[in-house]
């Protein structure tokens, strides 16, 4: 601390009082910052499964046509790549779907 | 009329060759440089007073340690500790080259493919390599679903082996899409104010004040996407849970 001089009684009761304006000025039983945080961590789920099942089909595709062109199995490789990139992209996003249910279920019913 | 993508241009400020490397000083460089040194700046000089009750500065810079420090925490448990600093520079660095880019005629680093996937590599490669490190020969069993039958297995593993490798690009492409999707939205639709006049032009406009409060919201939300996911990779290389 930087001012040895104050007396902490004092200190802490100047807190407590502000504690308890600030707790008249949010009103009673709401709870602002706990839902945004909420919201905040649903969207960014949502961020994240959108894109993992497109990687996953770049990423499939285009193995699959490196082998094509690497080793002329046209059109083969592609499809089979295309197929298991999609499988991939799917199973990361239901991983993150199945992660975030765990954890909605945990921390009680936040899910409406 | 300016091209709506003439803002992702890299532009050599400073030429500068090692060999036939062409290491020149970029805008992109420049802008990097920018944020490393406010971010320096918020912690260094926030932190300075370390108050009890603290000013603006040192409330940023606490908030961020803190949001960070219960992310690691939250999904990573004690054994994320020692790796909190780095996730909360990785945090730090791209959320403040994210939110620089909004400022006008600013460039945004995290808009090109090259910065992120870099950093998600850095990321993928240190993760395999904690994975390894901690677990040796067994990691490969993070690859192995439990509880299969052996035929399905064939089927399986390449399946789950590509999942992992899909993870650096779908890090980085959903970095660099949401930063390039915004910024061209933007520059569109201060292409309409221009075409529209002073008579139409105030639709586009309130639209582009109302969408910059979005993009700032998605720069944020961003870096929080990047640093959550590196936290529930470290997760799986530390735990090997699925």
């Amino acid at each position: 601390m930087d001012t040895p001089d104050r007396d902490p009684e004092g200190e802490r009761k100047r807190m407590d009082d502000l504690d308890a304006r600030l707790k008249k000025a949010r009103g009673p039983g709401v709870k602002p910052t706990q839902d945004m945080r909420v919201s905040h961590r649903e969207t960014g789920v949502a961020y994240r499964i959108l894109v993992d099942m497109i990687a996953g089909l770049l990423v499939g595709g285009f193995i699959g046509y490196w082998l094509d062109r690497w080793q002329g199995w046209a059109p083969y490789s592609l499809i089979v790549g295309l197929i298991v990139g999609f499988a991939a992209g799917a199973n990361n996003a239901w991983r993150a779907i199945r992660s975030y249910s765990d954890a909605a279920n945990r921390d009680g019913n936040r899910l409406p | 009329m300016h091209s709506p993508m003439e803002q992702f241009e890299i532009k050599r400020l400073l030429d500068f060759r090692i060999g036939s490397f062409d290491a020149s000083y970029t805008n992109s460089a420049l802008w990097m440089t920018i944020a490393v040194i406010l971010a320096t700046f918020v912690f260094v000089i926030g932190m300075r007073q370390k108050a009890l009750v603290p000013g603006r500065l040192q409330g940023v810079a606490e908030l961020g340690y803190e949001f960070i420090a219960g992310m690691v925490r939250d999904n990573v448990g004690n054994a994320g500790k020692q790796y909190f600093p780095f996730i909360l520079t990785l945090f730090v660095f791209i959320l403040f080259c994210n939110v620089l880019g909004l400022v006008p005629y600013s460039f945004t680093p995290t808009s090109h493919i090259i910065v992120t996937f870099a950093m998600a590599l850095v990321v993928f490669l240190g993760v395999t390599a904690i994975g390894f490190i901690k677990h040796g020969v067994h990691f490969v069993s993070f690859f192995v679903p439990k509880g299969v039958p052996f035929v399905l297995l064939l089927l399986l593993v390449p399946i789950e082996i590509i999942s992992y490798f899909v993870r650096p690009f779908s890090l980085s492409i959903r970095l660099f899409a949401n930063m390039l999707a915004g910024h061209t939205m933007l520059k569109v639709f201060g292409g309409f104010v221009v075409m529209l006049g002073i008579w139409a032009g105030w639709a586009p406009l309130a639209f582009i004040i109302a969408f910059t409060g979005l993009e700032l919201l998605i720069a944020f939300l961003q870096a929080y996407v990047f640093a959550i996911l590196t936290c529930l990779y470290l997760n799986d290389a530390i735990h090997m849970s699925h």
